[in-house]
């Protein structure tokens, strides 16, 4: 189990990278790269769709894969101990990770549009799914932290 | 039928089943880890056989149904179906979160 944790972190780090750049180019897009945060941000977001569903895709089979070693062995650990909070702060993982599930078919959506049409929506539902990954990629470290997986 | 409407209205559907689903814990199945076991909708265990987990159940059931009513709403004439904005796709899962911090909130004031 541990292997399978490891290439969950891996896929989750690979995600964050990809839906990052794309979040800060859709928020502060550039157009003359000259510094190392202008480039980071000057990416084509478009390019990077595909990859963010697949990446999100895998990265949460493989949470899910893992998740009934976390309810029978780390979760129960910390509610013997009341770590009530740290559980808490996976129960709301989960549910942020259903909704970012929930949101990758308007994500897709949104950027097949035209660069004008639903601009906002796009801004938006990019940047929900990087914090969203950011969370879950930051609490599920913090958790594992606390208590591991074996 | 309209298919590039399906994707923003599963969107806007999906968390408005999953909050209920999990709020009254409506699964499509119950998985029992320790006897890796899996039961066809709610199944509680008894202690002896250790917690149910429900959150697969949940998604399976929010993604059914947000598949089938997109495709019946998909499915409206143009003129009704112009009528839900895109941006209910990202409104509705925060409001949704909104309601899940208040549901969440006895773990942190525990």
């Amino acid at each position: 189990m541990p292997y399978v944790l490891l290439v969950h972190m891996l896929l989750a780090v690979a995600l964050i990278g990809a839906v990052t750049h794309q979040a800060l180019g859709v928020i502060a897009p550039v157009t003359r790269p000259d510094s190392f945060f202008a480039r980071f941000r000057a990416v084509n977001g478009k390019g990077y769709v595909n990859a963010v569903i697949v990446l999100y895709l895998l990265t949460l089979s493989l949470g899910l894969f893992i998740y009934p070693n976390y309810r029978i062995g780390a979760r129960v650990q910390m509610e013997a101990l009341r770590l009530f909070a740290r559980v808490g702060t996976f129960e709301l993982k989960e549910h942020l990770m259903a909704l970012g599930l929930g949101l990758l078919p308007v994500y897709w959506w949104v950027w097949q549009r035209p660069p004008g049409e639903q601009a906002l929506s796009r801004r938006v539902v990019t940047v929900m799914l990087a914090l969203i990954v950011w969370y879950g990629f930051l609490i599920g470290h913090f958790l594992n932290n606390t208590r591991g997986i074996t | 039928m309209r298919w590039d409407r399906v994707p923003p209205i599963f969107s806007i559907v999906f968390p408005l089943i999953y909050l209920p689903t999990m709020y009254y814990n409506w699964p499509v199945f119950t998985y029992v880890p320790r006897l890796r076991e899996f039961h066809f909708l709610l199944y509680p265990p008894p202690q002896s056989e250790g917690p149910g987990m429900y959150y697969y159940g949940w998604l399976l059931t929010a993604g059914i149904g947000s598949v089938l009513i997109a495709l019946a709403l998909a499915a409206l004439p143009e003129k009704t179906a112009r009528r839900i904005p895109a941006s209910l796709a990202w409104i509705v899962p925060l409001a949704v979160l909104a309601v899940l911090l208040d549901i969440l909130s006895p773990w942190f004031t525990h």
